[in-house]
């Protein structure tokens, strides 16, 4: 049964976004682990096109590990095949039952993606993470808006 | 009864006053009125005191003795003069001060028709019985100042009340009875004692004339303890009335319900903070990954429509074919035959249903992350709008909270919780010792009981001795003299009680809209209580109330005095009636209030004088009082900074009388006399 896990280079990052409430609404900014993995591999997928060069965690900084089966419940594991198609090239990857080789491509984006979203606080220190974030994703939405159906908000 | 009349007033150097000033007042009985109008700090209240201070050497406001001589006259001494009618008889009282060995001197003068001075000894008593000092406390007072005293301390007033109505001399008679039974019973005890019987009796009655007076003795004391838990209660009371307590309450009202809208906004701001940050991971992902979600798909449907995905065959058609032994084309598929065997070898690449439905999954992110974008933007807009509005709100209540805060913090609120606790304490307190008084009387009534049994054995066995009899034939008589004086004087007070309140009530009846109950209780302290039942005491109940009603109250004992006084029958000896000398009567009242006080203080009095501000006087008051005032002063200030437009003036008549004049060579205060 295939997991996956963070690196524990970048707990900090992990326990600030996921770990750490916020003072005024008592919540972290991701409730689930499972959640921040699949941010982070999309984050990691939208810099690079290729995980090729990503060394694999080496078994002693595994940590937070998190089932494939949290995945399947949360109905996130096309995000998985996809994956595994895009950097296959093909849908032979997917005949292995346990789509070993997906879940690590998985791993390895989301490492490209923690490692972007560490440059973000390194960039914007005194900024509030939610918003820092919040302002990354608003970044790209209106990049991904046609000029046409772009939506200039209220602020 | 003897009514005192105030003729003139002269002042020298005396506080405010630098130089010589002197005012006459009316003492024409039908021109009753005298109306001194000035503005504050001019010397209104510095004459009124000036009179008391003339009569017993000392006011209730200014004890410094130093600041008596004023301080830009360069004198050393100060002086006040009053010319009274009394008992048609002319008399000056002078009192003057010097600084220099801190001594005043009173003396008291006869004036004959041609103003000459004759001097009379025993000055200070005689001006006492003319006019004892804590009677005067009714006749001389700043408005303010009786009404609220009359509330705190009604005890002081009864004495004072009995004596205008009165009851001095038949109780002096009751006293000097006592002791002439007293002196008498003694005798008896020495002349009864060689009979056995009688000397017992003595004996038991001499018992309990101590047991009663150690009773006495416990009762004064008990009744000290009392006065000190009614201070304690009045000193608490006052804390209460005067910390604000009610607009500190009713600012902690508004103050709770800012702190509860701002705390909504608050809770409201919570929930919009968790939609807002909800956003990152129900949105995020999509964002990010939409480019790759649209690339993959992409790839997918190529590569289905080109050589399939992973192959654009079923392993379940491959072994169907294998089973049949015959191919799509309906050749015969032989084992272990060329076409057998590439049938067979197509069995690896053949796409199967759980990788058909891996692809579907991957193929489906697309939709998913489709549209994702516009729709985080939108909402991200309307969520952030939605707590600018709320931190905006946020912002006006803590504003609002501040300014109450700020009002709270220049209001007095200090210790309310432990004067409320002293005050019920000693209620409490006070409570338990009038209990312990009614039990004091109860065991007196049967000691005394005791006493009365054993005098009535003394009555049984007189006969033997003459003398003994006379002594005990007066002290029967002495009984029940004392008895009907007793009898006359509670009949007398049930019955002046009775045409006080009832005087009162109708005076109060014609000056309010609203119907208030007045009743008159124990020392005569005089109570209010509005239609439902509610006890108007005070800042409680409106202090013009309260002062209309004590003024009426004054007014109403002393027409009631002169009335009885008229009465040839009466075995009671009215004191003196003094005028009315009033500062201030009005202050806390209305204008309807005011006219109604006017009214009844003219109709009851035979001399008044009222010293009143600018502010205080109406002109609908001169059809009310027009036709009663003998005599008309104004203050004009000579010490106030205000030339031209800015000079306050009174009107009178349509006549205009400015209140001030700069001029600094003048005395401060110049007495000016309207004709």
């Amino acid at each position: 049964m295939p997991s996956v896990a963070f690196d524990s280079e970048f707990i900090n990052i992990f326990n600030k976004l996921c770990e750490e409430k916020d003072e005024t609404t008592g919540q972290s900014i991701f409730k689930f682990n499972w959640e921040f993995m699949i941010f982070l591999a999309m984050v990691g997928r939208h810099k690079k096109d290729s995980c090729s060069k990503v060394d694999k965690i080496p078994t002693n900084r595994r940590v937070k590990d998190i089932k494939d089966v949290t995945f399947e419940q949360a109905n996130k594991v096309g995000i998985v095949y996809a994956l595994g198609i895009d950097q296959s090239k093909g849908g032979d990857i997917l005949r292995d039952d346990d789509d070993n080789e997906s879940w690590l491509y998985l791993e390895k984006f989301a490492q490209i993606g923690i490692e972007e979203v560490y440059s973000w606080f390194v960039e914007f220190p005194a900024m509030k993470p939610s918003d820092l974030i919040l302002s990354k994703i608003k970044e790209i939405a209106e990049s991904n808006i046609s000029k046409k159906e772009f939506i200039k908000p209220n602020f | 009864m003897s009514e005192l009349i105030f003729k003139k007033l002269q002042i020298k150097d005396f506080r405010v006053y630098r130089g010589e000033h002197s005012i006459e007042f009316s003492t024409n009985p039908d021109k009753k009125l005298t109306l001194v109008h000035a503005e504050n700090s001019t010397g209104k209240t510095t004459m009124l005191n000036a009179i008391k201070w003339c009569l017993y050497g000392e006011t209730p406001d200014f004890e410094d003795k130093k600041r008596l001589v004023n301080s830009q006259s360069g004198k050393n001494t100060c002086s006040v003069k009053l010319n009274f009618i009394f008992d048609e008889q002319e008399y000056q009282a002078s009192r003057s001060y010097s600084q220099l060995d801190k001594k005043s001197a009173l003396n008291l003068f006869k004036v004959n028709q041609y103003g000459s001075l004759t001097p009379e000894n025993e000055e200070q008593a005689l001006i006492n019985g003319l006019l004892p000092k804590e009677l005067s406390n009714f006749f001389l007072f700043a408005g303010e100042q009786f009404a609220k005293e009359y509330i705190d301390k009604p005890e002081n007033h009864r004495r004072a009340i009995r004596n205008i109505l009165g009851f001095d001399l038949a109780e002096r008679a009751i006293d000097d009875l006592e002791k002439i039974k007293k002196d008498n019973l003694a005798k008896i005890k020495s002349l009864a004692k060689e009979n056995s019987e009688i000397s017992a009796a003595t004996k038991e009655i001499e018992k309990f004339e101590k047991l009663v007076e150690g009773l006495d003795e416990e009762k004064n004391n008990t009744k000290k303890e009392i006065d000190i838990q009614k201070e304690i209660i009045r000193i608490a009371q006052q804390n209460i009335d005067n910390s604000d307590h009610k607009s500190v309450k009713k600012l902690r009202v508004i103050l709770k319900t800012q702190e509860n809208s701002r705390d909504t906004q608050k809770k409201l701001l919570v929930e919009k903070l968790k939609i807002k940050n909800s956003l990152i991971a129900s949105y995020g992902y999509c964002i990010f990954g939409l480019k790759f979600s649209k690339s993959t798909s992409k790839f997918i449907e190529e590569k289905e429509s080109d050589t399939g995905m992973p192959s654009d065959f079923g392993r379940t058609f491959v072994n169907r074919l294998l089973k049949n032994n015959e191919c799509c084309c309906g050749r015969p598929l032989k084992k272990n035959t060329i076409e057998y065997k590439k049938i067979e070898s197509l069995i690896d690449t053949a796409t199967t249903q759980k990788v058909n439905d891996k692809i579907r999954y991957a193929k489906g992110i697309e939709d998913d992350f489709a549209h994702k974008s516009k729709e985080f933007i939108e909402k991200l807009s309307k969520i952030e709008t939605q707590i600018t509005n709320i931190e905006t709100a946020i912002s006006g209540h803590e504003a609002g909270i501040e300014d109450t805060k700020n009002q709270l913090k220049g209001l007095k609120d200090a210790d309310i919780t432990k004067d409320i606790v002293a005050r019920d304490n000693a209620m409490n307190e006070k409570s338990k010792l009038e209990g312990r008084v009614i039990s004091i009387d109860e065991t007196k009534l049967k000691f005394k009981n005791r006493i009365a049994e054993n005098e009535r054995t003394l009555k049984i066995n007189p006969g033997k001795n003459v003398q003994l009899d006379k002594f005990q034939k007066m002290n029967n008589f002495i009984d029940n003299i004392s008895e009907t004086i007793q009898k006359q004087l509670s009949i007398t007070e049930i019955a002046a009680v009775k045409t006080i309140k009832d005087n009162v009530q109708n005076n109060i009846d014609k000056s309010m809209k609203s119907k208030f109950h007045v009743s008159i209780g124990e020392n005569f302290q005089l109570n209010i209580t509005t239609s439902a039942g509610h006890t108007i005491l005070g800042s409680d109940g409106g202090r013009g109330l309260t002062q209309l009603t004590s003024l009426s109250f004054v007014t109403a004992l002393i027409s009631h005095s002169k009335n009885r006084a008229n009465n040839k029958k009466t075995i009671f000896q009215p004191g003196t009636i003094a005028p009315f000398v009033i500062d201030a009567p009005f202050a806390e009242m209305d204008a309807d209030n005011q006219s109604n006080a006017l009214r009844f203080l003219l109709s009851q009095s035979h001399q008044i004088i009222l010293f009143l501000s600018s502010g205080q006087w109406e002109d609908q008051f001169e059809e009310v009082v027009g036709n009663d005032i003998g005599k008309r002063y104004y203050f004009i200030d000579h010490a106030k900074e205000e030339t031209g437009s800015t000079v306050k003036k009174l009107r009178i008549k349509g006549e205009n009388y400015p209140l001030s004049d700069f001029n600094p060579d003048k005395p401060a205060t110049e007495i000016m006399e309207i004709n």
